[in-house]
């Protein structure tokens, strides 16, 4: 009686093996970010990573930084809203609502920014 | 039959889980942020030696910056060959000059790295303001990239009253040392950012946004799909100071010592050295769409000029790589 070294079923079984291995990478790597989430760095150190979209109410964040600074977080939204220094460009990118959203403040070292979104980096 | 199958289910178990063990070794992935040349710099690497290697970067640029290219820094080569009126600079620093001439020269004087006195006078990182023409002039006669002559090692100034500014090249020659550091490194990607200039690593392709000059800091007018390579973009609202109603920014037209005003927003440039993509970024904007383009090809570059009015000029290489992502934007060529 001749044996096959695989038979039809083996081999289906191997495949499915195979597919669900690259049913899992693909997943992970394109599985969406649905969590809107607000990180912030103070000299290269992140101090706080807020949940934004779990937020049920207004929340004022005061890193301990040089100028000093304050962050409105919302529910959906983040916002540097008190800058102690004298350009303002933190204040004025106004409230961080999207994935890529960010604010930074120079004198501070301190940036603030909406984690995920579509692009990589952006070059300004 | 039933223990072949059990047998093979087991192999097949063992596929997928080594598939994933290898997979979350490789994929081992640092962030890093962090302030350096007087802007916010990012990157993320991935691979078996992210960890280490993202530790590293920060204080490579920094002392680069203030070693070497920072002529604010008052021990920095820069800051001594400005003092001094020359002298005998490392190797790396005179590949960066040699570098920088080359493009200088190539450009017309479009780039001109010894605009340090004109640049003091607008003092845009300081408390900006509009110099008198008198100074200006005054200023303007000790600029011109032929007055530092590079022999060697050596830097000689023709006018002692020339000052060196390597603000055009400096972050685009710090992504080529980052990039030769991280060549011996087990990584699979990275994505270095220094103030908007960028290096990305390996063959992953990354989804690079040029920013809207009209938007937020995470607003994109376009994206582009790029891998291996440095961008690095030039734009008129990056620093800037209105006065008597006027808008008055950073990049200084070398032939009159007054802010570029041809059109032009921003123009990015994809280059496979950083400075080269650093220094044509504010060459091209000086030079406008037509001579710049001219001048990206002559580099072996790919080029895209944003004007005022929304229109978009990319050059031949990067169209399909290039999506104009606001409406308010559109490519005219």
């Amino acid at each position: 009686m001749e044996h096959k070294l695989l038979k039809k079923t083996d081999l289906a079984l191997l495949l499915a093996a195979v597919l669900l291995a690259c049913g899992v990478l693909l997943w992970r790597a394109l599985r969406p970010q649905t969590q809107l989430t607000a990180v912030i760095t103070v000299n290269g150190v992140v101090t706080e990573t807020v949940a934004l979209s779990a937020l049920d109410g207004p929340r004022t964040i005061t890193p301990e930084t040089d100028p000093p600074l304050e962050i409105l977080a919302e529910p959906g939204a983040i916002a540097v809203v008190h800058a102690g220094c004298r350009d303002q460009r933190c204040v004025a990118c106004g409230r961080l609502t999207k994935p890529g959203d960010t604010a930074v403040c120079l004198p501070a070292k301190t940036v603030v920014t909406v984690s995920g979104g579509a692009v990589d980096a952006i070059t300004y | 039959m039933k223990k072949g199958l059990i047998a093979l289910a087991a192999v097949a178990a063992a596929v997928l889980a080594a598939v994933l063990l290898y997979d979350g070794v490789a994929a081992k992935e640092a962030q890093q942020t962090f302030f350096a040349m007087d802007t916010v710099c990012s990157l993320t690497l991935t691979g078996r030696d992210a960890p280490a290697a993202a530790e590293e970067i920060p204080a490579q640029v920094t002392a680069l910056e203030t070693g070497l290219f920072s002529r604010q820094a008052e021990s920095s080569a820069v800051a001594q060959l400005n003092r001094s009126g020359g002298g005998t600079v490392s190797a790396q620093l005179a590949q960066v000059l040699s570098e920088t001439r080359e493009i200088s020269e190539k450009s017309g004087g479009a780039l001109d790295c010894t605009l340090g006195g004109v640049s003091d006078l607008w003092d845009f990182s300081g408390e900006p303001h509009i110099p008198q023409a008198a100074q200006l002039q005054a200023a303007l006669a000790h600029t011109g990239y032929q007055k530092l002559r590079l022999s060697g090692n050596t830097v000689t100034y023709d006018d002692s009253a020339a000052v060196l500014d390597l603000g055009a090249v400096g972050k685009g020659a710090a992504l080529d040392a980052v990039r030769e550091a991280l060549q011996d490194k087990r990584l699979r990607s990275g994505i270095v950012s220094l103030g908007g200039s960028i290096l990305l690593l390996g063959r992953r392709t990354f989804t690079v946004g040029i920013k809207d000059p009209a938007g937020n800091a995470g607003d994109c007018l376009a994206t582009m799909r790029l891998s291996d390579c440095c961008i690095s973009t030039s734009g008129s609202y990056e620093r800037f100071f209105e006065e008597n109603g006027e808008r008055y920014h950073h990049i200084l037209d070398p032939a009159t010592g007054r802010p570029v005003q041809n059109g032009l927003v921003n123009v990015t440039i994809v280059a496979q050295s950083g400075l080269v993509s650093d220094a044509l970024s504010t060459a091209c904007f000086v030079l406008g769409v037509e001579d710049g383009a001219a001048l990206a090809a002559d580099c072996g570059c790919e080029a895209v000029f944003v004007a005022e009015n929304g229109d978009v000029t990319v050059t031949d290489g990067l169209r399909a790589a290039l999506k104009v992502t606001n409406p308010d934007y559109r490519i005219v060529n």
